[in-house]
């Protein structure tokens, strides 16, 4: 009774918002899938995303944009990506939102970042603890005699503020203290592995892929890679052992996620088992990350139903 | 138009144009003065001008709390530079009397070539050569684990400035007019006393004008010591310590520094504060040049 | 010599005059942020007859609402935030006009921010939001819009139910476990409008159950003595069900129980008495997000009772629209329209359209 009057109204302007709207529909037209969120990954990402396109050329075009965890993971809340990019864990914050939301997370590790210590081969240790690397790099601690080692001032090689690894050894064992102003900030990995091959009171750190000759899976020529352990207790493990790695036994290391809403889409879903599949996992390697071991896999599989 | 009122304008266009471009010089220097200031000024809401400049330590990433002190870049810079040009300059003005005085015209004919090419060798490969054979000579030499500290920086700097230093010296030792130096050999002197007494001190504008330039290569030149020097933030306490100059710390942060945030601004400061250096030193090498010119005359 | 030293310095400082301003601007660290949002209407009768559609003005721009906020995070637990308001008394439907009706801004919001007290909780002190329907507008989110139930209650009915958006007083909300949060407030309950005269206080509380992801009940009860053996309750119920990606539906009810409002009755033996009455509504709104920061429509069904005695009184209001952002987030367009309908028969329906634009910068 009420609407008679008014049909003439209601239906006019539903027509309209029709007619204005409908082109602007279709023209949303070409999809993409969206990866957002941690700048570690970006790269790394990229590069599978590129080889990925390259490989399907029919596939939905993937784009991959940075901004960090927190923006990945606030993104996947509103719907505005398909999958989020983190390097660190969902915080509590994070996870009642989502609950609240009606937003159910599957992770998928999709690699693992880890450092190695390494020494010149002239140096007698062979094992240090994370509490004595923080030290060392922080300078709290000038001398190998503190450590164990003979009486010499330790030399120290690092990277520059804008590597990432640089801020990874940061969080994770100076534990976001400063670093000591008399760290060599090298230009990249070559140069900390050449420094300290050629530097007998050297001390200094790279992504394991750098450290090791990939033909004989040794240390390379002039270079010691130090077993860490968690603490003073606890048995030390050798970032070449990747079961320590994978299990979390060595301390210097952290798994990269990704997440989707729910069961990933047809598109998304292909995307992530090209990653987690044996052509994803070298590109994971060639890239200078670890590949995931066997218990992160079987939580994949299982995230991928 | 008569031939004549064409040919004036012709004169006065063609004047215009001169004019013009050599105005450009002081445009461009002007213009890249007000960019550094107006980019480096933003940095001063934040940080402290006195901390800036008399704080030994640099850390603007540092989770704890940023620090812009760059006293200690400022002393390496310093560091690096003087004994560069303490190390370049006798040989490159010694090189350069050899050349314009004592060499046969066949040695100088061979030599001078080869100092030219010593000039254009990329600053990337001779800061190699610093970290592949320099550094582990001296790490030998001292007694010290490795070679990456300023003096290996200097001796990489003074390798360049002294194809600047030892052409220029030459060219201005070639300058002085024979009368001068006929006359000293007339009047009983030596070679020597001719080349120390009267030659030379009649170069001298030139002389110290490739000092300026020499030095200048050395202040600015950044691929080298960045290569060489080790880059570590402390202060220096000797030359055989790790430093990290002014323009090493700039291309090393540069890069990855967001735009428009307090430490982008302070790189630019570091910027401007090394342009006033090289300015000084170029200020202060007129002053000296004009005192010279009027004490000849 | 000297003209043409001038001419070089003219022509240098003219340069630097023109490359100067171009030079990029500062922007202030993180920690502080400013923002503004602007909603601005315009909107024209589609009816001629209903209660507030047939007067002679069918059509004006207008501000719906104009906000400064400024934030500023002290430290990792430590928030600050001061919010400026400016709008028209009762923009939509008010229809008398004073030459005193200038676009007031007013304090809305000056409140410290602290997360320490407890894990995962949230301290406000000093004029900050209040409880009552803070969920219900942030998952509604159309303020540009039309207000919530609650809050735009008065601006409907004229039914003063005295709850206001924001108010002095500390507020703690937090979160026990991802299935659990709550909330408590002690403010003065006169709200941003007018200073405290009494010496009571307004307490109010809720709890947020989520069993279920996407499904959220939200409980809410309030309570202030309004003089001496007179007190108003309310008590106020929402359901929010998000289980759909990209679908919102809400379901909001309330009651307002006050001893102060009763209406006089006239007795059968010719005495006056006080009948008490109660102000309720409901209302059901879903959202639905067709592209994600692009393009949103909604819709939304309100039920008001003024007067729990007076069945005639009854509004309903019908809101649906569409919310397009063309091109970047800070601007968007959301043409909407509003259809009420009156349980009194002698008041005929209202029909709004709006053109509302949301700017936010």
């Amino acid at each position: 009774m009420l609407y008679e009057r008014f049909k003439k109204w209601i239906v006019a302007a539903e027509l309209a918002m029709a007619l204005v709207f409908t082109p602007i529909l279709i023209g949303q037209g070409k999809k993409m899938i969206q990866i957002k969120g941690s700048d570690t990954m970006i790269n790394l990402v990229q590069i599978l995303a590129e080889e990925y396109m390259g490989k399907n050329p029919k596939a939905t075009p993937i784009a991959v944009l940075g901004g960090g965890s927190g923006t990945g993971i606030t993104a996947l809340i509103n719907g505005t990506t398909d999958i989020a990019n983190h390097s660190r864990d969902l915080s509590p914050k994070e996870t009642n939102q989502m609950w609240e939301r009606g937003v159910k997370p599957r992770v998928f590790a999709i690699a693992v970042d880890g450092l190695s210590i390494i020494v010149n081969e002239k140096n007698p240790l062979n094992q240090l603890t994370m509490d004595q690397v923080g030290a060392i790099y922080r300078g709290d601690v000038k001398n190998w005699q503190a450590v164990g080692g003979p009486a010499q001032p330790i030399s120290l090689y690092g990277r520059q503020s804008n590597s990432g690894t640089y801020a990874f050894l940061q969080e994770h064992v100076l534990k976001n203290k400063n670093y000591s102003p008399d760290v060599k900030e090298m230009n990249g990995n070559a140069q900390i592995i050449e420094g300290v091959a050629a530097d007998a009171a050297a001390i200094g750190y790279a992504g394991v892929g750098y450290v090791v000759d990939k033909a004989t899976g040794k240390p390379m020529k002039g270079l010691k890679i130090l077993n860490i352990a968690k603490d003073a207790k606890a048995q030390g493990y050798s970032p070449t052992d990747k079961a320590a790695v994978d299990s979390g036994n060595y301390p210097i290391s952290r798994a990269l996620f990704q997440s989707t809403n729910g069961k990933p889409g047809a598109d998304a879903a292909a995307f992530l088992q090209f990653i987690l599949g044996p052509e994803g996992q070298k590109i994971v390697e060639r890239e200078g990350f670890y590949p995931i071991g066997a218990k992160y896999i079987e939580a994949n599989t299982k995230n991928l139903k | 138009m008569t031939k004549q009122r064409l040919r004036n304008l012709k004169e006065s266009a063609a004047k215009a144009f001169f004019f013009t471009n050599g105005i450009l010089a002081i445009v461009v220097l002007l213009g890249i003065f007000v960019l550094l200031l107006a980019s480096a000024v933003p940095a001063f809401r934040e940080i402290r001008i006195k901390e800036f400049l008399t704080s030994a330590a640099w850390d603007p990433t540092s989770p704890v709390k940023a620090e812009y002190g760059i006293l200690s870049m400022i002393a390496s810079t310093v560091l690096v530079t003087v004994v560069a040009v303490v190390i370049a300059f006798p040989i490159g003005l010694g090189v350069a009397a050899y050349l314009s005085d004592v060499a046969h015209w066949r040695v100088r004919e061979i030599v001078k070539p080869i100092v030219e090419i010593l000039a254009g060798i990329p600053s990337v490969v001779v800061g190699f050569l610093g970290i592949v054979l320099l550094g582990p000579a001296l790490a030998k030499l001292f007694g010290k684990t490795h070679g990456l500290n300023a003096l290996n920086g200097a001796i990489l700097l003074a390798v360049m400035a002294l194809p600047t230093i030892i052409s220029i010296s030459e060219d201005s030792l070639n300058a002085v007019p024979s009368s001068y130096s006929e006359a000293s050999l007339a009047l009983g002197g030596s070679r020597w006393q001719t080349l120390i007494r009267v030659k030379i001190p009649a170069a001298l504008s030139g002389i110290i004008a490739a000092f300026m330039l020499g030095m200048g290569r050395a202040i600015g030149e950044t691929m080298t010591v960045l290569m060489a020097t080790g880059n570590a933030r402390a202060f220096p306490h000797g030359l055989l310590d790790s430093v990290r100059t002014m323009t090493s710390n700039i291309a090393i942060e540069l890069g990855e520094v967001p735009y428009y945030t307090t430490h982008y601004y302070a790189l630019f400061a570091i910027g401007l504060v090394l342009f006033i250096m090289t300015f000084g030193v170029n200020l202060v090498a007129d002053v000296v040049l004009r005192k010279y010119q009027e004490r000849e005359q | 010599m000297k003209t043409r030293f001038l001419k070089a310095l003219a022509l240098t400082t003219a340069l630097a005059t023109i490359t100067v301003p171009a030079l990029p601007q500062t922007t202030t660290p993180p920690p502080q942020t400013f923002g503004t949002t602007i909603y601005l209407d315009y909107s024209f009768w589609a009816t001629k007859e209903g209660p507030i559609t047939s007067n002679a003005l069918n059509n004006k721009f207008a501000f719906r609402r104009a906000y400064f906020t400024y934030e500023n995070k002290i430290s990792a637990d430590l928030k600050f935030r001061f919010r400026f308001d400016a709008e028209n008394a009762r923009v939509l439907t008010s229809t008398t006009g004073s030459t005193n009706e200038q676009l007031k801004p007013f304090m809305k919001h000056l409140y410290l921010d602290w997360a320490g007290l407890l894990p995962n909780s949230s301290l406000k002190i000093g004029m900050t939001e209040t409880l009552a329907f803070k969920v219900a507008e942030d998952r509604w989110g159309y303020r540009s819009v039309a207000k919530t139930l609650v809050d735009g209650y008065k601006d409907v009915t004229g039914a003063d139910i005295r709850t206001s958006s924001a108010d002095i007083g500390i507020n703690l909300t937090g979160a026990i476990s991802k299935e659990l949060r709550y909330g408590a407030m002690v403010m003065n309950g006169e709200g941003y409008s007018r200073p405290e005269l009494n010496k009571y206080k307004k307490f109010g509380g809720f709890l947020q159950f989520v069993p279920l992801p996407g499904l959220n009940v939200w409980g809410y009860a309030e309570y202030e003595k309004v003089a001496d053996g007179q007190n108003a309750k309310m008590y106020k119920v929402d359901v929010y069900f998000d289980m759909i990606p990209g679908l919102n539906v809400t379901g909001e009810w309330f009651t307002y129980d006050s001893d102060a409002k009763f209406n006089k009755v006239a007795n059968a033996d010719g005495t006056t008495s006080n009948a008490h009455f109660n102000i309720g509504g409901f209302s059901i709104f879903a959202t639905y997000k067709i592209t994600p920061d692009k393009l949103h429509v909604f819709a939304r069904y309100d039920g008001y009772q003024p007067d729990s005695t007076n069945g005639a009184k009854e509004v309903s209001l019908v809101i649906a629209g569409v919310d397009w952002t063309p091109f970047h987030p800070s601007w968007k367009i959301q043409p909407n329209v509003w259809f009420y309908s009156y349980k009194d028969s002698a008041k005929k329906n209202d029909v709004i359209v709006n053109i509302t634009a949301f700017l936010s910068f």
